[in-house]
């Protein structure tokens, strides 16, 4: 049993500084808030539509009818707010959860007029994680009052507890959480394809063609642009498409047993990003979390990569 | 109630979390074997992967038809305040739900485009909202844009004040 519990330890708890979980705070926290900037007016219009079309999800479930536009305009801020103190590491014991819970409220509603998009997702469940964990140890305001500060108890009020200060299991456990989350949803992913009425054959290449082009007829047929130009190498080589098909489903359905180790949940990483820009050439969409490698940061020693950069910055400006 | 040392805290946190956002995460799998039902935020279980296509493809569309019978393509942002998804699945159910509602969508589009002051939008003078099969390689590798078969649905006429005056003894 011993042995069970250590290796059950190695993978969960594995010591990681508090600067990692801070990073992905800044990173997951500062895409988020990209998108309900970006995004805010389309929010906005979107709340405004026809009655009718409100069908709630999610969170906005419990709702029999649309709220007021003016409200949700309300709720849209304050949720902008809460998620700049959540990326600048403010208050977040208490800022963390209120920004998670007001997120997944909002993007409820805003998913609760016909379509759903899963493009926040995956985000939004980084979130969630990020929220409930003390993610802002480290690359926060919250560390800075607790240097500067240390006696101001009005202060410490917001700030997470006895947490540690140098690499602990405490930072290792969210960070190989959001691991595990990110590769549960990618062989979703594949189990709905090689569950549904396909099954197999996704391999073959011939419905992943066809998936292709239902997606560009209908781009064809309403909106100016029209699909991508490239919507022809689907029809280029069967070869090419019974390939795709494959290492789609290989690296949907065999993600969680890429994170057995740290180099292999690497490699892993690189063909989910080989698989996204593939999809953003071919049919131009684009999953900005995942293209971007933005989703991925759970998977690397950011705080390596940030730090380097600021050593870069600082003798550039020394050389200045 | 005695509390519990710290150590056992943290461990209690990190179990109940992981157990419960993995299971939760994991839960829509049983989507895959009891069937499908309507999918959901921020628990999905990815109903778009799960469908079939053939070679011959299905859309729900809607165009433009101007007095000499020339077709104008006419985009999502006449009929939806959402995305080009949101409004092909709003087009969808309102054909679904029904003509009176298609046709409620299709006075809607006409409304609009009635407003267009210039550009190709002032040359339409009936709106269709219509489905379409069409065979893919033909389409895309071909270029023949021309429907295997088509249904119009319904069509409403584009109102203009101008043609009304026009027409008026």
């Amino acid at each position: 049993m011993r042995w069970i519990r250590q290796a059950v330890d190695r993978f969960w708890c594995t010591p990681v500084p508090a600067a990692r979980l801070g990073w992905i705070r800044v990173i997951s926290g500062g895409f988020m808030m990209f998108v309900l900037l970006r995004g805010r007016r389309s929010f906005i219009r979107v709340a405004n539509s026809a009655p009718d079309h409100f069908r709630p999800v999610g969170l906005a479930s419990y709702l029999e009818a649309p709220i007021s536009p003016q409200v949700y305009e309300g709720l849209l801020w304050a949720t902008i707010v809460l998620g700049t103190a959540f990326v600048l590491g403010f208050w977040h014991r208490f800022v963390g959860p209120l920004f998670a819970g007001l997120l997944l409220w909002v993007i409820s509603y805003r998913l609760s007029w016909g379509m759903i998009y899963r493009v926040h997702h995956l985000v939004s469940l980084h979130i969630l994680i990020l929220g409930l964990v003390p993610a802002a140890s480290a690359v926060s305001i919250d560390a800075w009052i607790m240097r500067r500060h240390p006696g101001r108890r009005m202060l410490r009020l917001g700030i997470w507890p006895d947490t540690p200060s140098g690499p602990h299991w405490r930072f290792g456990w969210p960070v190989q959480l959001m691991c595990v989350v990110t590769a549960i949803v990618y062989s979703l992913a594949g189990l709905a394809k090689v569950m549904g009425p396909a099954g197999w054959a996704w391999g073959l290449g011939n419905n992943l063609r066809n998936n292709v082009a239902h997606d560009a007829l209908a781009k064809e047929l309403m909106t100016p642009g029209g699909a991508s130009e490239w919507v022809q190498l689907a029809f280029a080589s069967p070869e090419l498409m019974a390939a795709a098909g494959v290492l789609s489903l290989v690296i949907e359905l065999c993600a969680p047993l890429f994170l057995f180790h740290r180099r292999l949940a690497q490699v892993w990483v690189v063909l989910a990003l080989c698989m996204h820009f593939w999809i953003r050439v071919l049919m131009d969409l684009t999953f900005t979390y995942q293209t971007f490698g933005f989703a991925f940061a759970s998977f690397f020693a950011v705080e390596a990569w940030a730090m380097w950069v600021g050593s870069k910055g600082r003798a550039m400006v020394g050389m200045k | 109630m005695k509390s519990l040392p710290a150590r056992s805290r943290h461990r209690l946190h990190a179990w109940v979390m992981i157990v419960g956002l993995s299971l939760a995460v994991a839960s829509p799998v049983h989507r895959y074997i009891t069937g499908p039902a309507p999918d959901s935020y921020p628990l999905s279980w990815y109903p778009m992967f799960r469908s079939i296509r053939r070679d011959t493809l299905q859309a729900t569309y809607v165009y433009g038809v101007g007095e000499d019978g020339t077709r104008y393509k006419v985009e999502y942002r006449f009929w939806a305040r959402g995305g080009f998804n949101q409004a092909r699945s709003q087009l969808r159910q309102a054909v679904k739900a029904g003509k009176k509602s298609a046709m409620e969508k299709c006075e809607q589009v006409a409304k609009r485009m009635k407003r267009k002051r210039r550009g190709w939008r002032t040359k339409v003078q009936t709106v269709r909202i219509a489905k379409g099969r069409f065979d893919a390689e033909t389409y895309f590798v071909q270029g023949d844009h021309t429907p295997l078969t088509e249904r119009v649905i319904v069509e409403c006429p584009v109102l203009r004040k101008t043609r009304q005056k026009e027409e008026a003894p």
